[in-house]
Order: C-alpha cells, then sequence, then structure tokens
C-alpha cells in the first residue's frame, strides 16, 4: 500500500495498482476498437461494393489474399465472418473493457475514497484473463477455415456441428467467450465488494457520483447474469466437442430431444441484461458530466440513481422481446412485451432528469460535454426506436431488419461509444496527467457524430424496407432497389466516421507524449479523484478523506470564490 | 499507508472478515445462477421429452451414488466440526477435521470418477441420449467446482499450520465447500434419483 520503489513488471505489467489496470483495460479497449471499426469498413465495403476487390487504403494488398473468390474479394464466408466477430468483439472486447474494466478499475476506489480494490490481485487476475481471451480470440483466424461465422448470438444450427458452419471457429469463440465472462465476473465481485465496504467516512449510498451507480448496477448485472452465458456455453461446448447434441433437433439429430430454441432462451435471459450492462457505466458518466458542464446539481439525482435500479431490475425479465418470432405463446409475448414497454417509465425519468439539469444551467460546450448531450440525442433515438421493436405487432414485421441493427447500433454502439468518449475525454488529465486537444476533439467530435448519425439512421430506414440485417448482397433483390442509393451513401459516411475515430487516436496518443500538462482540477468538479494530484500514488489518498458534500455541489450560493466545491471540503 | 482504525471508519480497513465474505457471497451465488441456468435447461428437456433415460440406471450405479451423497454429507459434518473448534483454538483438533473433509472429498471423486465409468461401460454415456448429457454434463461441472474446493482444503490445511490466524480463510473455504454440498444434493435428488 506504500509508496515504494516497483520493478518495471510490478508497477506496469502484473501490477495490483487499480489505476494501472485500468489504463491495461483502456488500451485493449482502444485497440479492440480500432480493430472492431475496422471490421465494421469492411463489412460496409462489400455491401455496396459486392465482390469488387478492397483498395489499398482499406489494406486490400494484405487481407483476403487467398479469398477463394479471387484475390482482395470479401466472399460470402468471408461476410458472415466479418459481422460475427464485428459482433463480438465491439460488445466483449472493446465497450466492455473500456466502460466497465477501464472506468471502473479507474474510478470506484477515487471516486468513493478509498486506497484500492478491495481485492487487488484478483483485480490483476481479471485483466490478465481478458488478456488471455484475447489471444484465444485472435487465434481462431488463423484457423485454415477462419473463424466463427455464426453471428454474435450464434444461434444453433448456425453454431452446432450438425447442419451448422464448419470448422473450429466456433471453439474458439466459445472458449474465448467463456474466458472473458470469467474476467468480467472477477471484476465484478471486485466493484460490488469494494462499493459496499470501502466507501470513505460520509459518502452514503445515496452521495456516491452516479458513474459510480452506473457501475454498481452494472456488476450487480454481471455477477448474476454473466453465468448464464456460461450456461449457454457449456451446453455449445458440449455440442461441440463432446458429440452432445443439446441444441440439435429435426431429421439430423441422432439424439432426440435437443432444442435449439433452449440456447435463444439461455443467450437472451443473458442477453437482455448485457445491453444494460453495457449501458448503465455510460449513463451514469453522462448524468455526472451534465451537471459538470452546466454548472448545477444533477436534477433529481435519488430519481436518477433509484430509476437506474428499477430499470436493472426489470431488465432481467424482459429477454422474451428478442424472441417473438419463435413461436412463443401470444400470452407470453404480451407479458413479455408489458415488461419491456413498462421500461421506458424509468427511462423517461432519468431522461427528464438529464434535461432538468440543463435546465437553466450555465452550459460549457467543452468536449466531453458535447459527447454528453450527444448521448442525449442518440440514446434518446434509439430508446423510441426501441418502443417499435418492443411492440409486438411491428416486431414480427421488423425483426432481424436492419431497423434492428440501426436501434442497437444508436443505444448500445453510439451511445455507449460517446459515452466512453465523454469519459476518456473528460478522465484523461487524471489518467495521463496531460490535456487532450481541444480542437482535435471538437473535429473528432463533428466527424463522429454527424456520419454516426446519417449511417444508422438510414439503417433503419433500409430496415423498415425489408433489407434483412445478414444478407450479403443488397443488390439483388428486387424489392430493395428503391433504396439502393442510401447503402452506398451509408458506407461514404461510414468511411468517413472511420476516418473521425483515426483523429481520435491520434489525438489520444499525441497528447499523452505532447499534451499540455494539465492542473489538479481543470473542470471544476466536485468529485473525490480531482483531490488528489496526478501522478496518483499507489495508495491514492494521503490520508481517506470524509466526505460532508453530495457530488454535485455546483454554484452553491454559501461557497464565495468559486462555483464548485469538493465531496470532501466542509461548507 | 496509515489508515485511521476507529470503530467508525472500521469499514475501512482491509482484509476484516466482511470485505472477503461479501466477495465469497458474490462468487457463490453467480455459481448458483449458473447452476440454476443448466438445471432449468435440464427442467424444461426432460418436461418436452416423451421418454426421460434417466430410469435405465442401473441399481448398482445408483446405489454407488447414494453412498457418494453420504460421504459429501459427511464431508460437510466434518468440515463443521473444524469450524465449531474454532474458538477454542485446538489447532491438531481443527486440522484433524480438516484433513477427514480433504479425505473425504477425495474419496468423493474417486467415487464419482468410477460411477462415470461403470455408467459409460453400462451403456450410458454422454452420446447415448440426453438424460445421459444431462447427468455427465451437471456432475462433471460438479465435480470440477469439487476438484476446485480439494485445492482449497489443501492451501486451507498448510495455512493452518503455519499461520495461527485462519478464521477467515477457514470461514471462506467452509462457504465453498458447504455450497457445493448443496449443489450436489440438488443434483442428486433432481437428476439422479427422480
Amino acid at each position: 500500500m506504500s509508496n515504494h520503489e516497483q520493478s518495471f513488471m510490478s508497477k506496469y505489467i502484473f501490477s495490483t495498482d487499480h489505476k494501472v489496470i485500468g489504463k491495461q483495460f483502456l488500451w485493449l479497449g482502444i485497440f479492440f476498437l480500432m480493430f472492431g471499426g475496422f471490421m465494421a469498413m469492411l463489412i460496409r465495403w462489400s455491401l455496396s461494393h459486392n465482390m469488387q476487390p478492397l483498395p489499398w487504403w482499406l489494406l486490400g494488398d494484405i487481407l483476403y489474399q487467398n479469398s477463394p473468390v479471387g484475390v482482395g474479394i470479401i466472399g460470402p464466408d468471408a461476410y458472415n465472418q466479418l459481422f460475427t466477430m464485428h459482433g463480438t468483439i465491439m460488445i466483449f472486447w472493446a465497450i466492455t473493457p473500456i466502460l466497465t474494466g477501464a472506468f471502473g478499475n479507474f474510478l470506484i476506489p477515487l471516486q468513493i475514497g478509498t486506497n484500492d480494490m478491495a481485492f487487488p490481485k484478483l483485480n490483476m487476475l481479471s485483466f490478465w484473463t481478458m488478456f488471455l481471451a484475447s489471444v484465444v480470440l485472435l487465434a481462431s483466424y488463423l484457423l485454415p477455415t477462419g473463424t466463427a461465422a455464426g453471428g454474435w448470438t450464434s444461434y444453433p444450427p448456425l453454431s452446432t456441428p450438425v447442419g451448422g458452419i464448419p470448422g473450429y471457429g466456433q471453439v474458439y469463440w466459445t472458449l474465448a467467450l467463456t474466458l472473458a465472462g470469467t474476467a468480467t465476473l472477477m471484476g465484478a465481485v471486485n466493484y460490488i465488494t469494494t462499493i459496499v465496504r470501502f466507501r470513505a467516512p460520509g459518502m452514503g449510498y445515496f452521495k456516491m457520483p452516479l458513474s459510480i451507480w452506473g457501475l454498481f448496477l452494472t456488476s450487480i448485472l454481471n455477477a448474476l447474469f454473466v453465468p448464464i452465458i456460461a450456461a449457454g456455453l457449456i451446453v455449445l461446448l458440449l455440442d461441440l466437442v463432446a458429440g452432445t447434441q443439446f441444441l440439435v433437433a429435426g431429421q439430423k439429430a441422432t439424439i432426440p430431444g435437443g432444442d435449439p430454441l433452449l440456447y435463444q432462451h439461455i443467450f437472451w435471459i443473458f442477453g437482455h441484461p448485457e445491453v444494460y450492462i453495457l449501458i448503465l457505466p455510460g449513463w451514469g458518466v453522462v448524468s455526472d458530466l451534465l451537471s459538470v458542464f452546466s454548472r448545477k446539481p444533477a436534477f433529481g439525482y435519488k430519481m436518477t440513481a433509484l430509476s437506474m435500479c428499477t430499470i436493472t431490475a426489470l431488465s432481467g425479465l424482459v429477454w422474451g422481446h428478442h424472441m417473438y418470432t419463435t413461436g412463443m405463446s401470444p400470452l407470453l409475448g404480451k407479458a413479455f412485451m408489458f415488461l419491456t414497454l413498462l421500461i421506458s417509465i424509468p427511462s423517461s425519468i432519468f431522461f427528464l432528469n438529464w434535461l432538468g439539469t440543463l435546465w437553466k444551467g450555465a452550459i460549457k460546450l467543452e468536449v466531453p460535454m458535447l459527447f454528453a448531450l450527444s448521448v442525449m440525442w442518440v440514446f434518446g433515438l434509439g430508446g423510441l426506436t426501441g418502443l417499435y421493436n418492443a411492440t409486438i405487432t411491428a416486431d414480427i414485421y421488423l425483426h432481424d431488419t436492419y431497423f434492428v441493427v440501426g436501434h442497437f447500433h444508436y443505444t448500445m454502439a453510439a451511445s455507449v461509444l460517446f459515452g466512453g468518449f465523454a469519459g476518456i475525454y473528460f478522465w484523461f488529465p487524471k489518467m495521463f496527467g496531460k490535456r487532450m486537444n481541444k480542437k482535435l476533439g471538437i473535429i473528432h467530435f463533428w466527424m463522429s457524430f454527424i456520419p454516426l448519425n446519417i449511417v444508422f439512421f438510414n439503417m433503419m430506414v433500409m430496415g423498415y424496407a425489408g433489407h434483412h440485417r445478414r444478407i450479403f448482397d443488397p443488390s439483388v433483390y428486387e424489392f430493395l432497389k428503391p433504396v439502393l442509393q442510401l447503402n452506398d451513401l451509408m458506407t461514404t459516411f461510414a468511411f468517413l466516421l472511420g476516418i473521425g475515430q483515426l483523429i481520435f487516436a491520434i489525438n489520444f496518443v499525441f497528447s499523452i507524449i505532447k499534451g499540455k500538462k494539465a492542473e489538479k482540477n481543470p473542470w471544476g468538479a466536485s468529485t473525490l479523484e480531482w483531490t488528489v494530484d496526478y501522478p496518483i500514488p499507489h495508495g491514492n489518498f494521503a490520508s481517506i478523506p470524509t466526505v460532508y458534500n453530495g457530488p454535485h455541489e455546483y454554484s452553491n450560493p454559501k461557497v464565495k470564490d468559486r462555483d464548485w466545491i469538493s465531496q470532501s471540503e466542509k461548507i | 499507508m496509515e489508515t485511521i482504525i476507529t470503530n467508525k471508519f472500521k469499514r475501512n480497513v482491509k482484509g476484516d472478515s466482511f470485505t472477503s465474505t461479501l466477495g465469497m457471497i458474490i462468487v457463490l451465488s453467480s455459481i448458483a445462477m449458473l447452476f440454476i441456468a443448466l438445471l432449468s435447461a435440464y427442467g424444461i428437456l426432460r418436461v418436452r421429452s416423451d421418454i426421460w433415460m434417466s430410469g435405465s440406471i442401473k441399481s448398482y450405479p445408483l446405489s454407488l451414488s447414494w453412498i457418494n451423497t453420504v460421504v459429501i454429507l459427511l464431508s460437510s459434518i466434518t468440515f463443521n466440526n473444524a469450524s465449531k473448534l474454532i474458538e477454542g483454538n485446538n489447532k491438531k483438533k481443527i486440522l484433524t477435521w480438516v484433513s477427514f473433509t480433504l479425505i473425504l472429498g477425495i474419496c468423493f471423486l474417486i467415487l464419482q470418477t468410477q460411477l462415470w465409468l461403470i455408467m459409460t461401460n453400462d451403456g450410458y454415456s454422454i452420446t447415448s441420449h440426453q438424460a445421459g448429457a444431462v447427468f455427465y454434463m451437471l456432475s462433471g461441472l460438479h465435480g470440477i467446482h469439487i476438484i476446485i474446493g480439494v485445492f482449497l482444503l489443501i492451501w486451507l490445511n498448510f495455512y493452518i499450520r503455519k499461520y495461527d490466524d485462519f478464521f477467515k480463510q477457514m470461514k471462506l473455504t467452509g462457504m465453498f465447500w458447504h455450497f457445493l454440498t448443496i449443489v450436489w444434493l440438488v443434483i442428486f435428488i433432481s437428476v439422479i434419483i427422480y
């Protein structure tokens, strides 16, 4: 716990310091974000320049040289692998490490005022398990048949050996996901225990920053629902390697009584909480940032926290809305529809609270604030389109179309990603002691916000026109001919979006090396992490702070010379 | 780093017993969710099947699994005996009971392997029918956790020999071990004898 000298290995590689582990997760997440983003570019290329060789700027001279359909061309099998791995990597290897791994590790001990996580060694093990999972996942690319290709959901029969896609890619995928899930569980054990036990004196549950609330609820969901997907993966793995047929039905089954729907249920019992696992930290971060940059306390703080709790509780009861078209009983379908629509009530409550926070605030349009505001827009659109998907009558038509793809990209991808960017821009000074370049940040924002909206909004339009989510070549269908121009438009703007992220990567790396030195509290924020100087020592605080104020103590009339006061200062 | 140790600030002290207990509770609820999911999957497969082959377990393997259940129950009792002695701080007696638990745990694993071999030879294998698949999956997964538990008991044995303050380690190992006993009872009742 003391600030003793550490060797390079124990300081940067096998560190038990939560801040270092947080940064390790951040690097891993950013690497896979770029990796998965690049795959999205390839998917877009294939969709609008079907069966044409990749250009040099999409690495056409390196990729797909041995493709069976021609040098540098993405064939149908390769396309299946692309969208499968794009989804898997973005969800489990980019968003989860950044939002939960990096922010969770970095923020929890600092914001609740303690020295480190409850179980630092377990924390280290969590990262290295995740690293191992990444190695297994990337190794699947080296297989002669390529990596998994059954979609990120890996529904049977696509994923099972009987009637499924040949090769061992699915086995690697299953193993990698099991390992990643184990890593997440270790993190969850740490986060929950730390938040429950190690809050600084005076830091009641309703004095925690909303980011911590989001991470706390995410961890509870992780601890309870990641084991469910583990169950699904065990069943799938046995089918793949041990010859069981839990998930195989029909004429090809040699063992009677298997049921592919079983996997869908297990997957979505996990899968729906998973979307809240992804977005709750984002909501928390945005709720805090809106308050910081409006220079006033978060409106309805308690209600925001409680409505997030309500959503957490409801999220475990709504998985059936992913399965309306599986022939479930209409009564069950209606029950799931009702519960799903119920979620819009707590969502509306905290959305209103966000607006209330902005109302009459002294809004400062710094880069983190721009991203926080954009989350309101993209999440608002994503949430509203969710109502159509939740309603059975609309969903039976929209199921498995690009409408769904657009919807979940707005909620899961755009909201979480922008929440993550907001967080990275906001906490960068505390993580690396430097400021990120504001001009490049603003360019990055507009290069993300506008193209992203054009891409994902048009996805919904195309989905409404009937574009199925996994077709290889949209140009061969008569009914899609009228909207094909939108397809090309989306591709163009997707490339712009990709270039925008390069600006972020450049800004991120150059700011670490050559950025302006940051002062202690550049944003004038009142949470505890801003009371310590960079570089933060291994034990964080010289002495454990005592907390007197709420997390958003801005523009308090009792404070004279400035418009903020730290949580650990007495008014 | 000094942390202020007064009653009020006690929760800021690392390594106190309740923090680890809470961690263990979260781990156990995760494992419980894993088994609940698999047991529900079993329930659904069984309810929907026309004939379920669990009745075809021969009487000899069935009696073997009864013996096994008694063994794991005994191991929980022996561990409980050890935990009761912790107040008196009688290290030797505690070690004896923990070693008994360890031996019973290893016995359970050996018997389980025996059970698997006999049943596979009888044609009740993982690929013969869904009942077999479910049985091997659940008992195998439980067995993996028992192996972890046995390693924990070995570690605990060394720990007690080496240190005097082993209350926390004992409590956590005990929680894990008793939990596995309960899981086995559920599997035994719902999958094997029902």
